[in-house]
């Protein structure tokens, strides 16, 4: 088990915040027939950016220009909303629960260059695994998976699997 | 029908935005709290160290499942309108192996960089960086990831659908897998690699 650090409060019992995150995705079931999500604003935000800085550009790129060209402005949706809660909600619990400290998380036996490499390729990865499945673990896989969707399960069993076994490749990294 | 409230027209888009945000709010409290804005945490699942991620998300399914199966036999929902990701198996299977390298390797997933993100934790940072530069990649190689990939739409497609059951029985056979994959979880924990290296 990864405990809390010692300044922070303890984690809360997963099935309970899993219970908890299962309301959430009813409620939003219930209320909007959507359900949770995290890549969309992402991705949203990095549209609209790049937008600002150079709209030929974006023109030019058909998947980004897909965003940035419908009828709604890019940022006015579900999911940019969503992210708003989200940043807002993590302040509040990291700021009751000691969590706000600034550090590099990363396994007792890398260095803080390596760190910033996986975490960086990582990242790139994530991104274009999660563009071309068409959601990521919040949106496609919680979502997905509790609708009962065979794209939810698949995507998410696919994760697993490579996970499983690139951690064996790169256990130095976090063991 | 009653719900859902948005797709039927009983709120306008006000209502979707104040829905969104408070949904978010708990969704971000709850991460933080569980401990998935810690990239150690969550890498420790591919290890078998620590099954915290796959006890939240496996009970966040089977009470969703629960609530939302239960409003539909009590004729308050209809879960048709619920919105489904289409199945398309290349991208799903291709996307999620190429993700979980991802995750596994950063330490992150979307929502929980965001999460940590915000508690100032700058692994995460980094990572939210270069998942930009990893949308910039695909949005560069779209035309030809599209025809390679994109091409085999299957549709909404459901567990239920795939093996012919109905909706409660299928959610009824997913909670038993999840209680069951609940009791080898805790008994496996910490097992699958002896030692630190």
């Amino acid at each position: 088990m990864i405990e809390a650090q010692k300044h922070e409060k303890p984690y809360i019992n997963p099935y309970l915040g899993g219970m908890g995150l299962g309301m959430v995705l009813f409620f939003t079931f219930f209320v909007a027939g959507k359900g949770l999500g995290a890549s969309g604003a992402l991705t949203r935000m990095f549209a609209f950016t790049l937008n600002l800085i150079s709209p030929s550009y974006v023109a030019g790129q058909e998947y980004l220009y897909k965003y940035v060209s419908s009828s709604n402005h890019v940022l006015y949706h579900w999911l940019t909303f969503m992210f708003v809660g989200v940043v807002v909600g993590s302040l509040v619990a990291g700021f009751r629960q000691r969590r706000m400290k600034v550090e590099m998380l990363k396994g007792p036996g890398t260095t803080n260059k390596r760190r910033i490499i996986t975490a960086f390729v990582g990242g790139i990865l994530v991104a274009f695994g999660a563009r071309l499945a068409g959601g990521c673990t919040s949106g496609l896989a919680l979502t997905g998976a509790a609708t009962l969707g065979a794209a939810g399960w698949v995507f998410f069993l696919s994760v697993f699997a490579a996970g499983l076994a690139v951690a064996y490749l790169i256990r130095r990294e976090w063991l | 029908m009653l719900a859902p409230f948005l797709k039927l027209g009983y709120i306008d888009d006000l209502g979707m935005i104040f829905t969104s945000i408070v949904a978010g709010l708990v969704f971000g409290y709850i991460l933080v709290s569980t401990g998935m804005g810690n990239s150690r945490k969550i890498s420790a699942v591919f290890y078998g160290k620590d099954w915290g991620v796959m006890k939240v998300m496996f009970s966040a399914v089977v009470t969703t499942m629960i609530l939302t199966y239960s409003a539909f036999y009590l004729g308050l929902l209809d879960i048709n309108l619920i919105q489904l990701t289409k199945l398309n198996l290349g991208a799903q299977i291709y996307g999620g192996l190429i993700f979980g390298t991802g995750m596994v390797i950063g330490g992150y997933c979307p929502g929980t960089a965001i999460a940590a993100g915000t508690t100032r934790k700058i692994d995460a940072l980094i990572f939210i960086l270069g998942f930009m530069a990893g949308l910039w990649l695909f949005a560069i190689n779209y035309t030809a990831i599209s025809g390679f990939f994109m091409t085999e739409d299957l549709g909404k497609v459901t567990l239920s659908g795939v093996f012919n059951l109905s909706y409660g029985t299928m959610s009824m056979l997913v909670v038993l897998t999840a209680l069951g994959t609940f009791l080898l979880l805790n008994k496996t924990e910490g097992k699958l690699y002896k030692k630190t290296i």
